[in-house]
């Protein structure tokens, strides 16, 4: 117990100490769903379950049940994105639950202290000890209402998870969401980890000094973003543009929807994102994609490019496929 | 008979091995590509050592690994490749990529590029840093029938780029992608 106690007052004494934390990265923003991926990120305007990724003021649309699931390979097979979100409407309100999720598998592990052949020149030479994953998941519950026909509202908690061999992290945080609906125009307006909370970890670190592995208690931000976008819809064009404010930056964005006349199960979509990079540089990506719908049940497919030179060692088109159910 | 004196003069090469000094942990990175076997951790006197031997044709055992005898200069390949070590790592440890190419010509060797490209789990590329042969970086070792190279990261040059996670790297020659991996960072 006394142990116990020891080692939560150091923690707490190490977080409260600590100065502005890196930020925490690497699970929704790629995207929930090939959908949302096709349309430059636009947060705020999907039918289904997948919501709850974006803004859970959009769970108005779901008329009874819904189901989406997304599973994807970028960069090879390095990393595997799976995300799954079921949402129901009852007489209180819409409710959501989804699981998202980032791999990246079998990586080779050496460390500090291990077996290693020397060389003359003083060099050393490690070879794998092993392989391990990297899994990081968001779990999140969501919960919508609309007070009038036109006006939705919705928050979410999040579930924080980052387990990496010998670290740990865990943490959480709330986004809240409103929609308002006019004529040919609608407003989504959420706010991301809203109470700007940390995920906190346990990791074994190397001392260089003492030679030994010493546990230590590194923290990141989770951080705020609020993020406005809009749909304006002109004959059979869906317009929309977005504005993220993340870590002090504005990063625009734009998607089209368009559904053709001759083939009204089918819908083009494009998009223009802008993403934020760790060190708060900004950088555009132009997507592509398509949907097709078969009554309770649509298929999406998105393409974009990842930055890798054109080579056959690595994939650099990204495909994407997701499949949405509503009932 | 031949087998007896094989083994004798396998045995005189064993003594004189530990009289010069050579440490096991040379031979066996020496032998490593040739017996396909895993390295692990020997010490001096180890009879691991001898296993070795016995499995190789001993006259070339009998090489100093660093002699200039049995050089010969092959066409560029990958001998060994990369892995960051360590990995997973935090950037304050200051990781390294560890390879081995196959021994090239001197006036080849000297205009050397290499290049290392990472990218995020978007396919954002995320650093891009190139090393030369001169560059302190670029820490190399050069055997008698390969050259082991070791990259090396300093924490500044990391520390505002990556947030933890996993990355994967693309790892060029003179601008031609040779190799492709993966590493971890944990969190700061």
């Amino acid at each position: 117990m006394k142990k116990r106690l020891k080692h939560l007052l150091l923690m707490a004494f190490v977080i409260l100490n600590q100065a502005q934390a890196i930020p925490f990265t690497g699970i929704t923003e790629s995207g929930s769903s090939a959908r949302h991926i096709a349309l430059g990120s636009i947060d705020g305007f999907s039918k289904g379950a997948d919501s709850i990724f974006e803004t859970p003021a959009a769970l108005y649309r779901i008329k009874t049940y819904a189901l989406n699931s997304f599973s994807s390979s970028i960069l090879g097979d390095f990393v595997h994105y799976n995300n799954l979100a079921i949402a129901g409407k009852f007489k209180e309100g819409s409710w959501a639950i989804g699981i998202c999720e980032v791999i990246h598998p079998n990586q080779p592990y050496t460390f500090f202290g291990q077996p290693m052949a020397h060389n003359r020149g003083g060099a050393n030479y490690a070879e794998p000890q092993g392989i391990f994953d990297i899994k990081r998941s968001i779990i999140k519950a969501g919960y919508q209402y609309s007070p009038i026909e036109t006006r939705h509202f919705g928050a979410t908690i999040n579930w924080y998870n980052d387990n990496m061999i010998d670290s740990v992290g865990r943490g959480w945080d709330i986004d809240l969401g409103v929609i308002q609906e006019w004529n040919n125009l609608e407003i989504s307006c959420t706010l991301k980890n809203g109470l700007k909370n940390r995920i906190y970890s346990k990791t074994q670190t190397y001392n260089q000094e003492k030679q030994e592995y010493i546990t230590t208690y590194p923290t990141e931000d989770l951080s705020r973003e609020l993020n406005i976008s809009a749909k304006y819809i002109w004959k059979r064009l869906f317009i929309m543009p977005q504005i993220e404010f993340k870590r002090k930056k504005i990063m625009p964005s734009i998607g089209l929807e368009y559904t053709p006349w001759f083939f009204k199960q089918m819908t083009l979509y494009a998009g223009s994102e802008s993403s934020l990079m760790p060190d708060n540089s900004t950088k555009r990506r132009l997507s592509t994609g398509i949907g097709l719908n078969l009554g309770i049940l649509t298929m999406y497919y998105a393409y974009k490019k990842s930055e890798t030179p054109t080579t056959s060692l690595i994939e650099n088109d990204q495909h994407h496929f997701s499949i949405e159910i509503i009932l | 008979m031949k087998k007896k004196i094989r083994n004798l003069l396998l045995l005189i090469q064993l003594a004189t091995l530990w009289l010069v000094n050579i440490q096991a942990e040379e031979y066996q990175l020496h032998y490593f590509n040739k017996f396909q076997t895993r390295t692990s951790i020997t010490e001096p006197g180890n009879n691991q050592l001898s296993i070795y031997f016995l499995k190789q044709n001993w006259t070339i055992a009998l090489q100093d690994p660093n002699s200039a005898i049995g050089q010969s200069i092959e066409e560029f390949s990958l001998k060994k490749d990369p892995v960051f070590y360590p990995n997973p790592f935090q950037v304050r440890d200051n990781p390294q990529l560890q390879f081995a190419i196959s021994k090239i010509s001197q006036n080849e060797f000297n205009n050397l590029k290499f290049e290392i490209r990472a990218y995020d789990y978007r396919g954002f590329e995320i650093i891009r840093k190139s090393f030369f042969k001169n560059d302190k970086e670029f820490v190399y070792n050069d055997r008698s029938d390969v050259t082991y190279i070791n990259l090396h990261f300093e924490e500044a040059e990391l520390k505002e780029k990556f947030s933890s996670g996993g990355y994967v790297y693309l790892l060029l020659k003179n601008n031609d992608v040779i190799a492709k991996g993966q590493f971890a960072v944990k969190p700061q």
